[in-house]
């Protein structure tokens, strides 16, 4: 063309202008917006910004062809032409070979997507990617295969054609080892943990071979070497072999056992902090002992655990997050191995700032009041691992979620540390309607688990409701023909925001009426109606540790009944009367349970709780003429001892060991029994028909309240329940999954318990035993809900026969 | 109202374009976002995109979907660098972060962006009429921000943290030079400096007590006209008092 510079020499031109050819889907304007080529600007030529602009083109990927004309030189002006060949876009997708679910699912993961641009690039990393997918879960032999062709309306379109062929489930039929002599092959096979033969019986593990559970699993056998004293045991190849016209390989594993070591000596050095005797106590290694490698740096460097019991965690829980300790193996004579523990304790570090982010709702003051972090003290991972569990356990944020981030600052030995949280609901609203006993039941239940009370009259705090300052307000209304029954009660975490000294209120007011002359008819000439309130002041304790809290509480029930049985053998004359329950509750409880409320993986609740009404009897010699006026004065003490262990099995398997205990008693034997208050033994443990304030205690496999206090009364068969009880269970709970939307566990249980008439025919060996299993879902909105199926292997009160087999609903309850 | 049905479900492209314009200058914001975003593929590459995606993004800033605005206007300011609407695009994306962030008591991801956003804006149009309109809102989020800190610090002092509190209210002075919290700051720092002298460990005291009259004197000089400072007078001669007796018995 006329005027084409002279490339040879560089020279300076000014960019007059540019013009786009051969775009197609592209506007000339973003196509020199991609160029980064600017009208005006100062452009050399040859130079660097001509060679970029066309790299950017290349590698915007949108492009095969990209060239650059100069079409017009006036002067120092130069006017140039970007001549591009646009990539063909991705019309249609066809997947065949899978379910259109699945296709889906590849669609979103990979990059294959109608509008973008075919590249080569594209379609192997596709085709790897959908492969590797099917490989990773043992189809080995999967191909992958993507073609394309030109769309039929659109020239410059084409169609991709996804064809998958998965294959058969490739199995493991042998694994063959050779080279051990310390480990029987069964006990080599055993180490591998996710690489198995094919056995008929085996359901629960997988045979299929998966290569990183297999890179995986040589690491483990290696380590059970290394944890005997093997500190050469090596792999010295691995190799994979098809069975002929089976969909099975066998895998072939040489080893190299080499000899067992010993430690020669251990010896700690640079430790300042610390003396040389006290961490020996830690390391709890000796000389002479097998050389562990292993078990070494675990105890230096810790084992992952949260409670681990390390060298490196002592230093880390002390404020030495910058101590590094290496170890090294100093001498190797023969089988004996020197070793030194070389410690770099550096200075200890302070926290310089605290913050949170995340927390769309919950105000800051609740958050902050929780933390075990603060500016100014030393530098703990225990406190944050503490801090983490606070968090958790507040019910507000994901307990699974929350990450610290630490910024550590080297200069002025600092470190600030951020907690990431993300928000979930912690509202629960419980709304049922129904007809349940021969009439319409309507119920009602709202809980707001991180109420603002103060807000409660500022309308833009409502995003629906006033939430964020960690209060508890929950209301329930429930209503049949039958019965009546409302309650609020409130709890405010915090009072004053000082200490973290709770106060709880409540108020509640229940009706329930007797049958007619038929089941469903309403008599309301028969009436118990019991109202109650109660105020309570819990406070955390710092002594004996600081998992211990304990609350006070004084509360008054009054029931009045008339003409009202409700099924006691302990009764009222003439089913007419009233009653009056004062009493204080002193509740001393010890918690450690984490991570989670929904899902405890470690730790321990302890509840002693005991109930005492004044002795009015002692002050007065009254005779009592009647039940009524024994009653009318409510005179008991309870005690009530509740314990549950939290224990990590292998897997996500959780170990819950729960035993508990009550008894009621009397001051006076005199006045005696009380109609109230008593405990019902078995069933799902939910409190539903309550009306008699008693004690519902769960126990699966059995009918509800079937165990306690059968008795044959005048008007044929009464309960009246019973004053001691015990209950024994574990149960073993497996974690399918723990997203914030739902948690969802299965769960297996043995459990025993009984209840008894009094403290004399109390026999904790003279127990009903059942077994079971289910399932409980957590969802943030309507709480926790269940099913269990219990066998109960022994007869209930009064039957011949044993419990067998029941199913029991869960609302709301933990067991 | 039923033209417009007509129009949004069989209109003809342009049809559909037209009536938008048409109900977006109305001001009908909504109606004006549906057929916009019908519209929006169909014109991807050709020269009226410019005004879809600019009107989406104010259409949306207008009916309160700040998020979404903040799409449309960052996707607006990507694809025409060259607009004149430029300016307006990033007032508004830092304007819509604004608007969203919250209360100083929960998190301030918001506040972040939108002071990077105003930033950002400020950097980039140094000559606009809206600088001064930018930098207060500017000083209105870092003010949030102080508040944030101060009472966080300030909750320290509360629950009887003395030693967090001191280094909190330390933090609200040095991470926000200049602000305005500067001379409650000082002033709860001499107070929880005070509390933890006077209620020290006996080995512990002299220091903490020394600390405390540090913090004080720090405090009166910068702000010796200071509306707390009678408080402070008093805590003061508290913390000589205190002082004395000890002395006297070492000399």
């Amino acid at each position: 063309q006329d005027g084409q510079p002279d490339l040879s020499t560089t020279k300076r031109y000014l960019l007059g202008g540019v013009t786009v050819t051969g775009t197609n889907e592209f506007s000339e304007e973003s196509v020199i917006s991609y160029s980064g080529l600017k009208t005006g600007q100062e452009i050399k030529i040859p130079g660097d910004k001509l060679t970029s602009a066309i790299k950017k083109l290349h590698k915007s990927n949108k492009f095969s062809d990209v060239e650059v004309y100069a079409t017009k030189i006036d002067g120092n002006t130069i006017y140039l032409e970007i001549a591009i060949k646009e990539l063909p876009q991705i019309n249609k997708i066809t997947f065949l070979g899978v379910s259109k679910s699945k296709a889906k699912t590849f669609q979103k993961d990979t990059e294959l997507a109608t509008g973008k641009m075919l590249t080569e690039n594209l379609v192997t990393s596709t085709e790897n990617y959908i492969r590797q997918y099917y490989v990773d879960k043992g189809y080995l032999k999967a191909s992958v295969n993507i073609t394309t062709k030109p769309n039929a309306t659109n020239a410059n379109q084409r169609d991709a054609i996804v064809r998958i062929d998965k294959g058969d489930l490739v199995k493991i039929k042998e694994i063959v080892i050779v080279g051990n002599e310390q480990f029987e092959d069964k006990d080599v096979r055993k180490a591998l943990k996710d690489t198995k033969r094919k056995f008929w019986g085996r359901f629960w593990k997988r045979s299929k071979y998966v290569e990183d559970a297999f890179e995986e699993d040589k690491k483990k056998l290696i380590d059970k070497y290394r944890r005997k004293g093997f500190r050469d045991a090596r792999i010295l190849s691995d190799s994979i072999s098809w069975n002929e016209g089976k969909n099975t390989i066998n895998l072939h594993i040489e080893l190299e056992e080499g000899i067992k070591y010993f430690y020669k000596d251990i010896l700690f050095l640079g430790n300042k902090t610390y003396q040389t005797d006290f961490l020996q106590r830690i390391l709890k290694i000796e000389k002479g002992d097998v050389y562990d490698s292993k078990t070494l740096e675990e105890r230096v460097k810790g084992d992952g655990s949260p409670d681990s019991e390390d060298i490196s965690t002592l230093y880390q829980n002390n404020g030495y997050l910058f101590s590094q300790i290496n170890l090294v193996e100093t001498k190797v004579e023969n089988d004996s191995i020197t070793v030194e523990i070389r410690i770099h304790e550096d200075d200890p570090a302070t926290i310089s700032h605290v913050s949170v982010t995340g927390n769309e709702r919950t105000n800051d003051h609740v958050i902050f009041r929780e933390l075990r972090t603060r500016p100014g003290d030393l530098y703990s991972k225990d406190n944050i691992i503490r801090s983490i569990r606070e968090l958790g356990q507040m019910g507000f944020f994901d307990a699974e979620n929350i990450t610290p981030d630490l910024k550590p600052n080297y200069a002025d030995k600092t470190v600030a540390i951020e907690y990431s949280l993300e928000e979930k609901g912690s509202s629960q609203i419980e709304l049922q309607g129904g007809y349940g006993g021969g009439s319409f039941i309507g119920t009602l239940g709202l809980s707001f688990n991180n109420f603002s009370i103060r807000n409660i009259f500022n309308k833009e705090e409502y995003k629906p409701l006033p939430l964020g300052d960690g209060q508890q307000l929950s209301l329930r209304l429930q209503a049949s023909r039958f019965n009546t029954s409302n309650s609020i009660s409130f709890t405010e975490p915090w009072l004053g925001g000082k200490k973290p000294r709770s106060l709880t209120f409540s108020i509640y007011n229940q009706k329930q009426y007797g049958y007619g002359s038929s089941y469903y008819d309403v008599d309301k000439s028969q009436e118990l109606n019991i109202f109650g309130i109660s105020v309570g002041i819990g406070e955390r304790l710092k002594w004996p540790d600081d998992y211990f809290t304990i609350s006070n509480a004084i509360s008054y029930r009054r029931y009045k009944v008339d003409n009202y049985n409700f099924g006691s053998i302990i009764a009222f004359d003439d089913n007419q009367g009233v009653s009056h329950n004062l009493s204080y509750n002193v509740t001393l409880q010890r918690n450690s349970a984490g991570p989670s409320l929904i899902f405890p993986r470690y730790g321990s609740t302890f509840t002693v709780e005991g109930k005492f009404t004044p002795p009015y009897s002692l002050f007065s010699n009254k005779e009592y003429d009647s039940n009524n006026e024994k009653f009318e004065l409510l005179e008991y003490y309870k005690i009530n001892l509740k314990a549950k262990w939290y224990t990590a099995l292998v897997d996500k398997f959780v170990l819950m060991t729960n035993v508990q205990f009550g008894y009621l008693g009397s001051y006076n034997s005199e006045k005696g029994e009380i109609p109230f208050e008593r405990y019902y033994v078995g069933g799902d443990g939910l409190n539903t028909n309550s009306f008699d304030g008693r004690e519902v205690i769960g126990l699966r496999g059995y009918e509800n309240s079937s165990l306690s206090g059968f008795a044959t009364g005048t008007n044929g068969d009464l309960t009246s329940g019973d004053n001691v009880y015990d209950k024994f269970s574990m149960e073993v709970r497996y974690p399918i999954t723990l997203k914030p939307s739902a948690s969802i566990y299965a769960l297996g249980f043995v459990e025993a318990g009984n209840s008894y008439s009094d403290f004399n025919n109390f026999n904790p060996f003279d127990i009903k035993k059942s077994a079971g299993f289910g399932i409980r879902i957590f969802m943030p909105a309507f709480g926790l809900l269940g099913i269990d199926f219990g066998h109960g292997f022994d007869n209930v009160p009064g039957a011949v026969e044993k419990s067998g087999w029941q199913t029991h609903f869960i609302i709301g309850q933990q067991f | 109202c039923g033209k417009y049905n007509k129009v949004l479900n069989k209109g003809t492209g342009l049809e559909r374009y037209n009536m938008a314009n048409s109900l977006y200058k109305e001001g009908d914001y909504d109606k004006a976002i549906r057929l916009y975003e019908l519209v929006m593929p169909q014109y991807a590459s050709k020269p009226q995109a410019e005004v879809i995606t600019f009107r989406l993004a104010d259409s949306n800033y207008n009916i309160k979907d700040y998020l979404t605005a903040v799409y449309y206007y960052e996707k607006f300011i990507r694809s025409y660098p060259k607009s004149t609407e430029i300016e307006s695009g990033q007032y508004r994306i830092a304007e819509s972060y604004f608007q969203l962030s919250p209360k100083y008591s929960v998190t301030q991801t918001d506040t972040q962006k939108a002071l990077e956003a105003f930033q950002n804006f400020i950097d980039n149009n140094p000559d606009s009429k809206k600088i001064a309109e930018a930098n207060k809102r500017v000083d209105e989020l870092n003010l949030k921000l102080e508040k944030k800190a101060f009472e966080i610090a300030k909750q320290y002092f509360k629950i009887g943290n003395y030693k967090s509190a001191i280094v909190a209210f330390d933090n609200v002075i040095l991470d926000y030079l200049g602000t305005s919290y500067k001379e409650e700051a000082m002033f709860y720092k001499f107070k929880s400096a005070y509390e933890l002298g006077i209620n020290s460990v006996v080995h512990k005291k002299e220091d903490r007590i020394k600390d405390a009259l540090k913090a004080y004197t720090r405090y009166k000089k910068a702000f010796p006209a200071s509306e707390y400072l009678k408080e402070a007078d008093g805590l003061y001669e508290k913390l000589i008092k205190e002082k004395q007796p000890k002395q006297q018995q070492n000399s």
